[in-house]
């Protein structure tokens, strides 16, 4: 991703740019992947919730499709405002947000989480874009994601980075 | 990079867009994305005659994405000049590149379905 050149942390690993350290890079992959097989081959969920809000439809069915294939419970938002109110609602695990979204943009669905005032405050927030340019990394990073990810994302990336995400509660 | 540099399509996206997702599902995926994509070329248009090049350029930066997710090379290189065009407020140029994203919609409309057909059952 030539666009990343000017933050050294991008990761080529998770082919994904590092924003905060919420997230944990370093998971004991293999470990998690024999945890979420095992949980696969009970019934076939995990409890993990996410959340994913993109405008256009098509990007929207792509990502649901694949994270609900994985095994994940996946609650579709049309924009950050729908998005913003499946947070307050429910039981949310992460959030994964396109940025350029009508009525509520990915910046201030972001922010607005992590204004909230109880523990979803602290939610690991991805952000899904196309606009990888430094100016608008920077405003990712000022509304509180904790990492960037280029379209088109791919399965095995994503994946890698919800795991660090969620690790701590394999770990518990 | 094309498995065929003739192509309108990477194949190599669409291989991919089926391993994460499920082959199944490809079909319809390809048909909401056109559909998205006819929509947003549309408003593209509209929105050239309005004068709005605001609007010009965030339905060429949603397309821009799309198709990328698709594989559909050409309207994500045109959508993305469409986009800085729209930016820079740039009418002439943003004019030219809509109707070159109508033909190429056209052609990755063409190649998409070649590739639905090609799915095995």
């Amino acid at each position: 991703m030539p666009m990343y050149q000017d933050d050294t942390a991008y990761s080529a690993e998770t082919d994904a740019l590092p924003l905060t350290d919420r997230i944990q890079y370093d998971a004991d992959f293999e470990n998690l992947s024999r945890w979420i097989d095992g949980r696969l081959a009970g019934d076939g969920i995990l409890e993990w919730h996410i959340v994913l809000a993109d405008d256009d439809a098509a990007n929207r069915m792509v990502l649901g499709s694949l994270l609900e294939k994985s095994g994940l419970k996946v609650t579709w938002a049309a924009d950050g405002r729908e998005a913003l109110e499946a947070v307050k609602k429910e039981t949310v695990d992460m959030v994964l947000l396109d940025i350029n979204m009508p009525v509520m943009n990915g910046l201030e669905a972001a922010q607005a989480i992590r204004a909230l005032d109880d523990q979803k405050a602290d939610l690991p927030l991805v952000a899904i874009t196309s606009d990888v340019s430094p100016m608008r990394l920077a405003e990712m990073r000022q509304a509180g994601f904790d990492v960037c990810m280029e379209k088109p994302v791919r399965r095995d990336a994503l994946f890698r980075i919800i795991l660090g995400a969620l690790s701590r509660r394999v770990a518990a | 990079m094309t498995d065929n540099p003739g192509s309108p399509i990477d194949q190599q996206v669409l291989a991919g867009l089926e391993a994460d997702t499920s082959r199944d599902l490809i079909p319809e995926l390809i048909g909401i994305f056109l559909k998205t994509a006819d929509e947003r070329a549309s408003q593209i248009h509209s929105s050239l005659k309005t004068g709005s090049l605001e609007q010009v350029a965030a339905e060429a930066h949603a397309l821009k994405s799309s198709s990328a997710t698709f594989g559909a090379t050409e309207v994500r290189r045109i959508s993305a000049d469409l986009e800085i065009a729209g930016k820079n407020n740039d009418h002439a140029g943003a004019a030219q590149l809509s109707d070159a994203l109508t033909g190429a919609l056209e052609e990755a409309r063409q190649a998409l379905a070649d590739y639905i057909s090609n799915i095995p059952d």
